[in-house]
């Protein structure tokens, strides 16, 4: 992980650690229609099985004197247009996190990772029961 | 898994029901205190170098399967890169393999699909394995599979699809239920 960003002014200092923007960024992506979740890697699905939440899962930032890139692994709702899905989640990170942080979003990268079918779309393919 | 790790997950298999059959043995006194110090001897003489060379054996099988565990992960990595103003898209194959399942799914008359993709120069080449039901119209039934899969993909990931390859490798054995 990154060092914190120290942005100073008149009065003092501002540091940002970057779980900061991980958190910013995971909540702006989620809140996206369409979007399922993170997709973790395997010690994040390992930490998940034993209750424990990971504030990167999903994430990477990489931070520079005011500038940050931001890429992010999804997992979408089936059923969305992906290129649709993608736009609207890289606008809303960007926004938040800066405006949350003031620090400049050079680029958010999508990696869609995976689709999620949920359970009522997968009960729709089976063929109902004979009574 | 390909032929060579199913080989060698074989081999490794092998080798520790013997190690375990020996442990299981010994309790039952189907090896006797004698045979076992006998064998514990041989491992510091005469069967030593074997018993190291097996074990370095072992140990490069472990390592190999901890690296192709490990590896299997990174396959998800392949996909498609797609450049937008505000940062790249990138779609892996697993994502554009779901979304064919669940397109092949909708259509009537195709069971077991599995699907590969490949991609190709400009384009995402697609190659579909399925079992067909019977009374079922397999070349209307391909032509309608192939016709969903090109305009939801190109529709909904935008990404320009190649080939679609549908293999029908058998006829699928439709049975019924009958409840009295």
């Amino acid at each position: 992980m990154d060092e914190n960003t120290t942005m100073i002014n008149e009065v003092g200092e501002v540091k940002i650690a970057p779980e900061v923007v991980n958190i910013i960024a995971s909540l702006a992506a989620t809140e996206v229609k369409g979007v399922a979740g993170m997709s973790g890697g395997f010690t994040d699905d390992i930490a998940e099985k034993f209750g424990m939440k990971s504030s990167n899962k999903g994430i990477k930032v990489q931070l520079s004197e005011e500038e940050v890139a931001i890429d992010l692994f999804l997992v979408l709702e089936f059923g969305f247009r992906i290129p649709e899905v993608a736009w609207e989640v890289q606008q809303n990170v960007k926004k938040a996190v800066e405006t949350m942080t003031g620090l400049k979003v050079v680029e958010v990268n999508i990696h869609v990772q995976g689709i999620n079918i949920s359970k009522e779309q997968k009960e729709e393919d089976v063929p109902k029961k004979i009574k | 898994m390909n032929s060579m790790n199913k080989f060698m997950l074989i081999l490794y298999i092998i080798a520790l029901t013997c190690l375990y059959a020996l442990f299981l043995l010994a309790p039952l006194n189907y090896i006797s205190y004698n045979q076992a110090i006998q064998i514990v001897n041989n491992l510091y003489g005469t069967y030593k170098w074997y018993c190291f060379a097996g074990a370095i054996v072992l140990i490069f099988l472990n390592i190999y399967f901890l690296v192709s565990f490990f590896k299997s992960s990174a396959s998800s990595k392949l996909g498609v890169l797609k450049s937008m103003p505000q940062g790249d898209m990138y779609i892996s194959n697993e994502t554009i393999k779901s979304l064919v399942l669940k397109t092949v799914s909708q259509t009537r008359g195709i069971k077991d699909v599995k699907v590969f993709v490949k991609p190709g120069k400009d384009s995402m080449n697609i190659l579909i394995k399925a079992l067909i039901l019977p009374d079922i119209n397999i070349p209307n039934t391909i032509k309608e599979i192939q016709e969903n899969i090109r305009v939801y993909i190109e529709n909904v990931a935008e990404i320009p699809v190649g080939e679609i390859k549908v293999v029908v490798e058998d006829v699928a054995q439709s049975t019924r239920l009958r409840f009295e």
